[in-house]
């Protein structure tokens, strides 16, 4: 283990020392006390209004004890033996306004409560439809409440990200992978004919870093391994539903309909949280007492109808919400045949059992289809491909209460099962497929065009001499052939992916004076798999292989190991008041344990009141580690296919004389020594708020180094390889009617492929400000800044290569130019600004969000890309200064050898604009969110994005002449909301 | 009121009439003369021509006029309407055992003023003894929808009375394959001395050494990018043509082994501009490559070339134009016409068949059939007027004969 790794080893060992000694004081403490130096608390939560209905199944929070309940059917809810002092009282309710107070608990003294919880709408004084920051403290996080997510007219969640400091404003787009990224500058989505949401593997790395989890469960892309071939398209590529395997999860698959709320947290996430590097999206749905209610979504290229509604199941019942939605996209309004569907349905039931334990159930169906059908215009190609998957997922997570255990405060579970039928297909018209398809998969099998055939080669003297085809046992049956010039083709990967997710936590806490602390232990596992058929395709017409040498094999997926992760982990939460000063640290570490790789990621964030109630600091340091994803794990073997001889189809010679005889060749891909990828991250910043607590600014400067990265690269030692080929002439029939072939040419041949490397490498630094100048009560209007400076720097630290040939020869050496040659650097500003506008007592909310895109610049840095550092010989020969070189070995690279004939074809002239740098000049984005409440139950939104329809052009300083556009292409939606009593 | 009808009546004849006089002022166009100061470049013992045919064209109004003008220092031209034109001059001269053709072009000349002179360099090109005869490059259709271009091939044709040798002889095409817009001028001194080529192919020996290939007078060789049957079943029924009994094959070595006909001769590939070679044939777009035959004069180097300033990966081939034998412009339509790749001297037109995956190809025209029944093909170095376009290509039209040393054509 790294030494790193012990340190933390260490300080793991001394929290949970710390844990046990507390935790026995605690109990010792519990058992010599007496009841009078306790509170109790008797409540009840109605609705704000005329009728005054109870709330039933709201749920009551208390901090800093850390102890849950919910109201019963009547709104009531009871707390017992609750230790004094000041308390927050928490009460949520899907639909309702979170009510947060704070109340001074007296020793012996029984409280009676009563709450009255008023319904979210525009009508309200106060609208909520901007990102709020986190407590100072915690992990830096962005809270989105329901009513942002309604205002925004998010269709997706990645909509909402816009919210966040730093983030630009894009259009909604159904058309690609929704893809999440955090603290990074994102690759922007306004193309809708694009087929993949981005080829940058920095960008898919982080989003495949963002872990989202839903009602404490993590929606998992783990194991999805829906491509051809990673070793042969890439990691990037992927057909359909679901987006790429290397990226995280796609979002278009999950309704914005039951969220009740969206923590993204940028910062330091607890280490209840693990299997990320970039950050987390924590969602969290609830079921409710809703009405009936209906809405319908509408923009230019996506429609989308949903439903909900909840009821109370009688007195001991619990709540029951059903809801379902359906969306429709058209990529582009001109082409009906390239669409995507989802349909969902779900079902989440709310009960609380004996006044202690509280659970959430939930059983949600999947429908998603994503389809490029056959274009009618295009009869060349006969593209279609696209993607299906049905699937569900069953959650259930509570909590337990345990009030009088001393220290325990509650333990809660998760439960998590989710199973993902999918299904995709290419099919197209293969053009130039000119090529040999031999139907073995067994390394160095030799096969001929005729089943079980054998062929000799023929000596020097005439005679019959050794065997030249290979058939592995049990292939009698195999054959080579050689494909037609142009075939139909298609291919289909079937996926199941399953994927389970378990975890216990128990709660406790105590309370003293002056301060508070509260420890939280838990276990988690995780498990993913893929029982699917894996790519299937007909033998004869196999799909087209991108080069003369590599070859695709189908592949079962069942056959790939399953991936597990159990981890532990222990977080305290300390509160002490120094006097005026509230300073708080959370300290936590988490154990991950992956398939037999392990790795410690400790958690720290801390703040100080500098000046009560105005001034806080805070910063945060931490470790997160993403363990590598079932493609990373297990990717497939690389096939090669070389002909040795080839009369096939040649009329020229008789019909037994058309001969084709070929090799494969097999090569494991897999990196036994893969690492976990971690990012260690580390933040300072302040709060400052003034003006009785309406205005605040909270500033944030982070610094985040991504390491060990996952892509699939060509490594030096083991990604090429040099394979000897040799090619035959001159069929013929001997005495006894064998074929005998004479050799012709014999030459060492170069093949390659990629495997999963550590290569990526990110620095990511900035600083977020977020300016709330709180609502101007005299124009009724919120103003909001927000925005960051970012700078990245994306190295991919491999080698590369120059594969180059001299003439029409097949023989060349590798020239390898040094570890990450190329660093590519991104740096940009903008600023946000909001001015939200309402007017409650017609319930009318407007946003105007105008954001100044400062500048962007990009810019890419070279090593020494003109010289090589090594070569791989690709013969055997002695070189200009005596030395012997042995064909496959790899050598340092001489700079004098340039312009030796050996090297020369090798060298390349690189383009003396390289390193020009682009920077956008600045600009302006206007978007503007309306929302109206009709009556009493009718909500109306529209929005137009990019309403002056700025789209400026920047000329490219590397190739003048051709140019960007800048900004979003004009976007518009309606959304209507009906709800039914 | 019939008073004021009759004020605003004549109010509107003498406005009118006014408007009369102002049409009546405009100046007549008068058409205009000009002169072309002709230099010509050639060595001395070439004769000058005695006249020549001069062609404008103005493109934007769609005005062609072609004249033959007597030869002197200034060549004048009357009658011309004013605008802007593109002028071609060819003329040709002969002593006796070769025919040297003149060319130059003056491209997009604003004529507006009287009696303009413009000055006129023209080279002479001496007419091939080896042409190129027949030119399939377009490809075909399999069954009226996938593209098919493995069939394309080049018909060299003696065109002299005496026997040729191929040894050493290269074909080649002219960067950039395709016409674009980008007209390149390469960073080379002297550079218009030269043609840029992309690709070079040669026939295997010394030029001037060996006669391994040789060529009657009317005898004429196929040079195939693949020498395959190319109607047979797995490849493309609807191929015109079947090219097994090529002479020679432009042959890609990689691990596919693509069926290499034993029996044609396989190039000698001598200079390819990448160096990194994905293809798995030579391929020549199918709008129409600018290629030229020659034989060098000294070994091609790889190793020097010319670099695209964007594409820096891409490099060009040097050839002295002196060393060209033969060449012919060919491009997708006569849109193309103003993004000409070729020289002028060399070629100063362009050929086409008006489409892609046609199975159409290009042939020269015949000027004239020996009294031994040779036939002898037209070439003024325009290929404008040199070609015509075939519905479909036929190997050895007109009944070229066919080397002795190929033993496999049947």
């Amino acid at each position: 283990m790294p030494y790193k790794y012990i340190n933390y080893m260490y300080r793991l060992k001394f929290v949970f020392a710390a844990v046990l000694m507390l935790l026995t004081f605690g109990l010792n403490a519990q058992q010599s006390s007496g009841g009078s130096k306790y509170a109790q608390i008797k409540g009840r939560v109605v609705e704000d209004g005329l009728k005054g209905e109870p709330v039933g199944f709201a749920t009551v929070y208390i901090m800093p004890q850390d102890i849950y309940t919910a109201t019963d059917i009547d709104g009531n809810f009871e707390f017992k033996n609750v230790e004094p002092g000041k308390t927050t009282f928490s009460i949520q309710f899907i639909g309702m306004e979170t009510i947060d107070t704070t109340i001074n608990l007296v020793a012996g003294k029984v409280h009676t409560l009563n709450f009255k919880m008023k319904q979210t709408s525009f009508r309200l004084n106060e609208v909520t439809v901007l990102a709020e920051n986190s407590k100072a403290g915690s992990a830096t996080a962005s809270n989105i409440s329901k009513q942002a997510i309604e205002h925004l007219q998010a269709s997706t969640l990645k909509d909402v990200m816009q919210l966040l400091p730093g983030a630009s404003l894009q259009n909604s787009n159904m058309s690609v992978a929704n893809n999440i990224y955090i603290r990074t500058i994102a690759p922007t989505s306004n193309s809708r004919s694009a087929t993949t949401a981005t080829d940058d593997d920095h960008a898919n790395m982080n989003s495949l870093g963002t872990a989202i989890i839903m009602d404490g469960a993590a929606l998992s892309n783990n194991a999805n391994m829906q491509l051809l071939s990673a070793t042969m398209q890439g990691e990037n590529a992927n057909v359909g539903v679901g987006g790429t395997p290397a990226a995280g999860y796609d979002m278009r698959g999950i309704s914005t309909d039951n969220i009740e709320s969206v923590e993204v947290i940028r910062g330091i996430p607890s280490a209840q949280y693990g299997d990320m590097t970039s950050g987390a999206v924590i969602i969290k749905t609830k079921a409710g007492r809703d009405p009936l209610r209906v809405k319908v979504n509408l923009n230019p290229y996506t429609y989308s109808v949903s439903a909900s509604k909840g009821m109370q199941l009688g007195e001991k019942g619990g709540a029951f919400s059903i809801s379902g939605d359906y969306a429709y996209d058209a990529r582009q309004q001109e082409m009906a045949h390239q669409y995507y569907q989802r349909f969902s349905l779900r079902g989440l039931w709310t009960k609380t059992f004996f006044d202690r334990l509280t659970t959430n159930t939930s059983l949600d169906l999947r429908y998603r289809k994503d389809t490029r059908e056959k274009n009618p215009d295009d009869e060349r190609s006969q593209i279609a491909y696209g993607a299906k998957e049905i699937g569900f997922r069953f959650n259930s997570n509570g909590s337990y209460s345990t009030p009088e255990a001393g220290w325990l405060k509650r333990l809660s579970y998760t439960l998590s099962f989710t199973f993902a039928d999918k299904h995709s297909y290419r099919e197209q018209m293969a053009s130039n497929a000119y090529g040999p398809y031999l139907m073995t998969s067994t390394d160095g099998a030799i096969l001929a065009s005729r089943p079980g055939l054998k062929i000799y080669e023929r000596n020097e003297d005439g005679t019959t001499g050794t065997e030249i085809t290979n058939i592995p046992v049990g292939e009698e049956s195999y054959y080579g052939s050689y494909l037609p010039y142009s075939y139909f083709s298609r291919y289909d990967i079937y996926g199941k992916e399953l994927n389970f997710q378990g975890s216990l936590r128990a709660h406790f806490s105590k309370m003293w004076e002056k301060g508070n602390n509260s420890i939280l232990v838990g276990f988690d596992y995780k498990m993913d798999g893929n029982l699917g058929k894996g790519t299937v395709y007909d033998i004869e017409t196999p799909p087209q292989s991108t080069s003369s040498s590599s070859a695709y094999r189908p592949r079962a997926f069942k056959d790939i190991p399953f991936v597990n992760q159990l981890s532990a982990y222990v977080e305290d939460v300390f509160t002490q008041n120094l006097g005026k000063h509230e300073f708080k640290l959370t300290a936590g570490a988490r154990f991950d344990w992956i398939n037999g790789k392990s790795i410690v990621t400790p958690r720290f964030n801390g703040s100080f009141e500098l000046i009560p109630s105005r001034l806080f600091l805070r910063g945060g340091w931490g470790i997160l580690a993403k363990a590598p994803t079932t493609l990373y794990l297990n990717p497939q073997e690389a096939y090669y296919e070389i002909v040795n001889y080839n009369t096939y189809g040649n009329e020229s010679y008789a019909e037994d004389m058309q001969l084709l005889l070929g090799t494969t060749r097999v090569f494991n891909t897999e990196n036994k020594d893969l690492k976990i990828a971690t990012n260690r991250k580390a933040e300072v910043g302040f709060d400052f708020k003034f003006n009785h607590n309406k205005m605040s600014v909270a500033v944030t400067a982070y610094h985040e180094r991504l390491k060990n990265g996952y892509s699939m690269g060509t490594d030096l030692y083991s990604g090429y390889h040099l394979i000897p080929y040799v090619t035959y002439k001159n069929l013929q029939k001997d005495a006894e009617g064998r074929y005998t072939l004479e050799v012709d040419e014999s030459y060492n041949i170069f093949v390659s492929h990629t495997t999963p490397m550590n290569s990526l490498e990110t620095i990511n630094k900035g600083i977020e400000y977020e300016i709330n100048l709180g609502r101007i009560e005299s124009i009724r209007t919120q103003i909001n800044i927000n925005g960051a400076y970012m700078h990245m720097k994306k190295v991919n630290n491999n080698y590369s290569y120059s594969s180059k040939t001299s003439g029409n020869n097949l023989e060349h050496h590798i020239g390898v130019y040094e570890k990450g040659v190329s660093r590519s650097f991104n740096e940009m500003m903008n600023t946000t600004f909001r001015f939200t506008h309402n007017i409650p007592q017609i319930g009318f909310v407007v946003t105007l969000a105008a954001q100044a895109n400062w500048f962007t610049k990009t810019w890419t840095e070279y090593g020494n890309d003109t010289m090589f550092e090594k070569f791989i010989a690709g013969k055997d020969f002695t070189g200009a200064d005596g030395k012997s070189y042995k064909a496959g070995e790899i050598y340092d690279f001489n700079p004098a050898m340039k312009d030796d004939p050996e090297f020369s074809y090798l060298f390349d002239t690189p383009n003396e604009n390289r390193f020009i740098k682009e920077k956008y000049h600045p600009y302006m984005i206007f978007n503007i969110n309306v929302s109206k409440e009709i009556g009493d139950f009718l909500t109306a939104s529209f929005f137009a994005n990019n309403i002056f329809n700025t789209r400026p052009l920047y000329e490219r300083k590397m190739y003048p002449g051709s140019y960007y556009e800048l900004g979003i292409p004009t976007f518009f939606g309606f959304d209507l909301k009906i709800n039914i009593k | 009121m019939k008073k004021i009808i009759l004020f605003i009546a004549i109010a509107f004849a003498a406005i009118s009439c006014e408007q009369f006089d102002q049409v009546k002022g405009t100046d007549m166009v008068e058409n205009i003369s000009m002169g072309i100061e002709i230099t010509l470049k050639k060595d001395d013992n070439v004769p000058a021509p005695e006249s020549y045919k001069v062609k404008l064209n103005n493109y934007a109004e769609n005005i062609e006029v072609i004249k033959s003008v007597e030869a002197g220092d200034v060549v004048k031209i009357d009658d011309i309407i004013p605008g802007i034109y593109t002028i071609s001059i060819s003329g040709e001269s002969n002593d006796g055992t070769f025919t040297y053709n003149f060319n130059g072009n003056l491209s997009n000349i604003n004529l507006l003023e009287d009696n303009k002179v413009m000055p006129l360099e023209m080279q002479a090109a001496k007419s091939g003894n080896i042409l190129f005869k027949e030119i399939y490059y377009c490809g075909s259709k399999i069954g009226g929808k996938t593209n098919y271009f493995r069939d394309q091939y080049y018909e060299l044709y003696n065109n002299s009375s005496k026997v040729q040798y191929l040894d050493g002889l290269c074909i080649g095409n002219i960067y950039p394959t395709t016409t674009s817009q980008v007209i390149y001028v390469w960073d080379r001194p002297n550079y218009e001395d030269y043609v840029y080529l992309q690709t070079i192919w040669q026939v295997p020996g010394t030029p001037g050494v060996d006669k391994k290939y040789p060529l009657n007078p009317g005898e004429s060789v196929i040079i195939a990018q693949m020498a395959d049957n190319h109607q047979r079943e797995a490849l493309n029924p609807d191929s015109p043509v079947n090219l097994r009994c090529a002479e020679f094959e432009t042959y890609l070595r990689t691990t596919a082994n693509t069926t290499d006909n034993e029996n044609s001769i396989n190039m000698y590939m001598a200079y390819w501009y990448t160096k990194s070679k994905t293809q798995a044939q030579w391929m020549v777009t199918i709008n129409g490559g600018a290629f030229v035959i020659f034989y060098p004069e000294s070994e091609i180097d790889p190793n020097t070339y010319v670099v695209d300033p964007k594409y820096t990966s891409n490099k060009a081939k040097d050839i002295p134009i002196s060393w060209i034998v033969d060449a012919v412009e060919l491009m997708l339509n006569e849109s193309k016409i103003t993004q000409k790749r070729m020289p002028a001297v060399l070629d100063a037109g362009a050929t086409w068949v008006g489409g892609t995956y046609l199975a159409k190809s290009v042939s020269r025209k015949i000027k004239e059939v020996t009294e031994d029944g040779r036939v002898v093909y037209q070439d003024t170095n325009n290929s404008l007027e040199d070609f015509q376009v075939n519905d479909t290509p036929v190997l050895r039209r007109d009944g070229a004969g066919i080397p002795s040393w190929n033993t496999w054509a049947n």
